[in-house]
């Protein structure tokens, strides 16, 4: 990959943290659903760098993550959410 | 503009070098497509929550949405397949850049309903990334 491949995919990651919680700021502390909020956000970037880590290693998934994959896939899928 | 923005995570996928199979990369490639929409999507289901949305963002997002687990079950039967017929590797090579443009949709989507515009340096790493293309 060339530096800019990889400051896109950079980006990308960066980008999708910020979709997955910016609006912490303005629901301020009192709100519960910052905290759910940053929570997503305290998981998602982990858990990015982790699948990306373990793509460049060529690992091989575990049963663990292929369960969490299909659930993942699941929710996206499913026609009755928002 | 937006399908250039993730081909990293195709050429990942397809020039990591090793010994892992292209089966593996090609898993762990729709893994991080999954992860990334998936982290979007919580995101907007939590803005949803606090805030009104008119029904045409919302119904784009759902769309984009329900596209993107299409593809992905259709990457997931291609990769399958794969196991046992190795022809279809240009076809799961193409579903997977059709996989990363539409995770990269649901993302920018998301930002753009909540942030009303995309970043700056969003737009300026795309054409970098554009030209370099060319």
């Amino acid at each position: 990959m060339t530096a800019e491949q990889l400051a896109a995919l950079k980006l990308q990651i960066e980008l999708a943290a910020r979709a997955a919680g910016p609006i912490v700021g303005l629901l301020g502390p009192q709100a519960t659903a910052g905290l759910i909020i940053g929570q997503a956000v305290a998981k998602l970037i982990p858990e990015l760098v982790d699948t990306v880590q373990k793509l460049l290693a060529g690992e091989e998934p575990t049963e663990a993550e292929k369960a969490d994959f299909q659930a993942k896939l699941a929710v996206l899928g499913n026609p009755d959410l928002p | 503009m937006k399908k250039l923005f993730l081909l990293p995570l195709l050429a990942l996928a397809l020039l990591v070098p090793g010994c892992a199979s292209f089966s593996t990369n090609t898993f762990r490639a729709e893994q991080t497509a999954v992860n990334l929409a998936h982290g979007a999507y919580v995101g907007w289901t939590n803005y949803l929550a606090e805030f009104p949305v008119s029904a045409e963002r919302s119904n784009a997002v759902k769309v984009a949405r329900l596209k993107f687990a299409a593809t992905a079950g259709t990457v997931e039967a291609l990769r399958a397949s794969y196991e046992t017929n190795n022809q279809v590797r240009p076809t799961l090579e193409a579903t997977l850049l059709t996989l990363a443009d539409q995770s990269s949709n649901i993302v920018w989507l998301v930002t753009f309903f909540k942030e009303g515009a995309p970043a700056k340096s969003y737009v300026l790493v795309t054409n970098v990334y554009r030209m370099e293309r060319k």
